[in-house]
């Protein structure tokens, strides 16, 4: 049985500088491959809310029809599911962790127009009905006829169109 | 006769890593009888497994406990392929091994460091703790997270140790297991641990059994059970026996679980050694249907995973039976005719995880 | 190092042979290792599983148990089976008898009442208990046999 059988080592610690790093003030170097946060790279999605299906906490959404994808930050716990269940491997988990805040963070993207297919036919249609008089009724059922009734796109030209009118 | 007082232990308390209620009765400074009351982290996340896909399902199981995380998921893992009859690839196995036995070096570490901080050597408890770092600098190189790791999925891991990564794990091995051997002559020669852990919570060979005590706890009483002798995963191909102690107190604990720190050293140089090339993964298709029941040696002692599942994406029921929940009994009769004061290392001694006890 | 395979059997019995089955096992040195609860079909199926330390053999012991039906305790030959069994009647709702130690739904502190109890279940539990009382009721009811008493004119006939 020893008796102060740890000075050793602590009499070196003093000496030697503190093991502990001054973080925030000091940047980490995270390793790479550390799951930090989700990225995404909005020009591949396609809105397949696979992503949002699947995700456990239920951090993402998506909505089909604005082409947007958000992802509330502080809900995520970077499990790295959604980036396998991406078909077109859009979505990247990166080193850097969310730093901590007062309020819950949401990050909203939204695909460019020209990536989104139906987008481009309702603004040319009801824009160009308007020059021959066309009721609303009639701007509103050309605007339906796309699968996609886009009711933000086809309410701006229609009431472009009642002033025009 | 002495008067009796009823005085609550925790659900804060320095020494808890975790909270639980324990109602101890109390006459004259030795303890007559201890009541438990969990559910101060009760999750639910046994009923998750009715709303949530059984992939996704993955995920919330790794993170019920902390500490335990890779042995939940693994033994998720392990039950669902065995109800759907997936073969997991080779390299697979080895990687699951060694990425469990860090974690048994990483829990063990933490507990060595608690139980200092419990009879007050806070210098031993940051020693500890710093030696811990470095699994934890190799599990945020190798799998991306310092204690949740995420690698697990349903069919094998979906990440891979390369050349490089295989030689920082080797040098940061080889790191742990230097300091360790500097602190191991204060662990076990120093004569402050000596007074307060000897003799101190004795319990023999038949009541442990008795009790149905599992893991390090029953095995610094003598009794010799250890799940990783069935050979799961790669286990089946690395050589080792169980560390026992025949004497069944504190310092017999201390012992067993410094041991099998070295011990899960050597086999995760083993397992390196021997690293079969090959598959990650074998896609899995599918609903599962059927019952499983499987059994893994996590740091704290034998995990039971029960999963029904009526082919249908969500499981029909999914069960964890945690260690601790079956040492509780055995830290309540422990508790029976202790001094006041050892009340804290006797708690910390069975090593509670109460996240697992409670999911 | 040797490698145990590890062997599990599944037994089914009946409600009424669980205690000699238990006490059996409890004979043969096993060790109690859980107590699980599922809702299958609408009934209880409760598992309870037992180990041998020497050959890591896994014995599996299946109840089925009715809804609305009361299990006995098995704290006589395990006396820390009351753990799992005061969690059992907590979070699923499952009645049993004479639990050594009975925390009377006080084991976990939470709010919420028979968690893992899903709607289904509930609903079906509600059906059940409907049943048996009607049941009950219409045997109280039931108009008592006649008993037909002849009388004896007296003298005249």
């Amino acid at each position: 049985m020893g008796i102060m059988t740890f000075r050793n080592t602590m009499l070196a610690n003093l000496f030697k500088k503190p093991v502990t790093t001054k973080y925030p003030a000091e940047p980490i170097d995270y390793p790479e491959g550390s799951r930090g946060h989700i990225e995404i790279e909005i020009e591949k999605c396609i809105s397949c809310s696979l992503c949002a299906k699947n995700c456990p906490s239920g951090a993402i959404r998506v909505d089909r029809k604005e082409g947007s994808w958000e992802i509330d930050r502080m809900d995520c716990v970077q499990c790295a599911y959604c980036t396998l269940k991406c078909p077109t491997k859009c979505l990247h988990i990166v080193p850097g962790y969310t730093t901590p805040d007062g309020t819950k963070q949401t990050d909203r993207f939204v695909r460019p127009p020209e990536t989104m297919k139906p987008a481009a036919k309702p603004a040319a249609k009801p824009a160009a009905k308007p020059a021959t008089a066309a009721k609303p009724g009639a701007a509103k059922s050309a605007a339906e006829k796309p699968e996609a009734a886009k009711p933000a796109a086809a309410a701006k030209p229609e009431t472009a169109a009642k002033e025009n009118q | 006769m002495g008067i009796q007082s009823v005085i609550p232990f925790g659900p804060q308390h320095p020494v808890l890593p975790e909270p639980i209620h324990l109602d101890l009765v109390v006459e004259d400074e030795v303890v007559k009888e201890a009541i438990p009351n969990i559910g101060f982290i009760h999750r639910g996340l046994e009923g998750l497994a009715e709303k949530r896909d059984f992939n996704e399902m993955v995920y919330v199981a790794e993170r019920t406990c902390g500490i335990c995380s890779f042995g939940h998921g693994m033994g998720y893992c392990e039950a669902v392929e065995k109800v759907m009859n997936v073969e997991v690839p080779e390299r697979a196995k080895y990687l699951r091994t060694i990425w469990m036995e860090f974690s048994r070096v990483h829990s063990h570490l933490l507990w060595l460091g608690l139980t200092a901080d419990a009879f007050g050597f806070e210098s031993l408890f940051y020693e500890c703790w710093r030696i811990r770092e470095h699994v934890l600098d190799v599990m945020e190189a190798t799998t991306g997270g310092r204690i949740i790791f995420s690698v697990n999925q349903i069919g094998g891991v979906h990440r891979d140790l390369n050349e490089d990564q295989i030689r920082f794990l080797k040098g940061e091995l080889d790191q742990i297991e230097k300091d360790l051997k500097n602190c191991e002559k204060t662990l076990f020669g120093d004569m402050t641990v000596q007074k307060r852990t000897r003799g101190i919570g004795v319990l023999t060979k038949e009541e442990v059994h008795d009790l149905g005590a599992a893991g390090p706890f029953a095995r610094a009483s003598g009794l010799k059970y250890d799940m990783r002798m069935t050979g799961y995963e790669a286990y089946g191909k690395l050589d080792f026996e169980p560390i026992i102690s025949e004497e069944g107190d504190c310092y017999a604990r201390i012992l067993v679980r410094t041991k099998e720190i070295f011990q899960s050293i050597q086999l995760i140089r083993q397992a390196l050694d021997q690293l079969p090339a090959g598959d990650l993964n074998v896609p899995v298709k599918g609903m599962p249907k059927g019952e499983a029941l499987v059994r893994i040696e996590q740091p704290r002692g034998e995990a039971i995973y029960y999963v029904n599942a009526e082919n249908s994406r969500f499981l029909n029921r999914f069960r964890i039976r945690t260690p601790t929940f079956a040492n509780l009994p055995g830290l309540c009769k422990m508790l029976q005719g202790a001094n006041y004061a050892d009340v804290g290392i006797l708690v910390v001694s069975i090593d509670p995880c109460i996240s697992c006890t409670e999911r | 190092m040797t490698v145990i395979e590890p062997v599990q059997k599944f037994e089914d019995v009946q409600k009424g042979d669980l205690l000699i089955t238990v006490m059996r096992k409890r004979q043969e040195g096993l060790r109690l290792v859980q107590i699980c609860c599922a809702v299958v079909n609408n009934q209880y199926e409760v598992l309870y599983s037992f180990t041998d330390d020497d050959t890591y053999v896994l014995t599996n012991v299946r109840v089925m148990v009715g809804l609305n039906d009361t299990i006995p305790s098995i704290c006589d030959s395990y006396p820390y089976a009351n753990y799992y069994e005061n969690e059992m009647a907590e979070m699923f709702g499952l009645k049993i008898e004479m639990i050594d130690g009975d925390y009377h739904g006080k084991f976990y502190r939470i709010d919420a009442e028979e968690p893992f109890l899903n709607e289904k279940a509930k609903e079906a539990r509600a059906l059940e208990a409907e049943e048996i009382r009607k049941a009950a009721e219409e045997a109280a009811n039931m108009p008592e046999p006649e008993i037909k008493v002849v009388k004896k004119e007296g003298g005249v006939e």
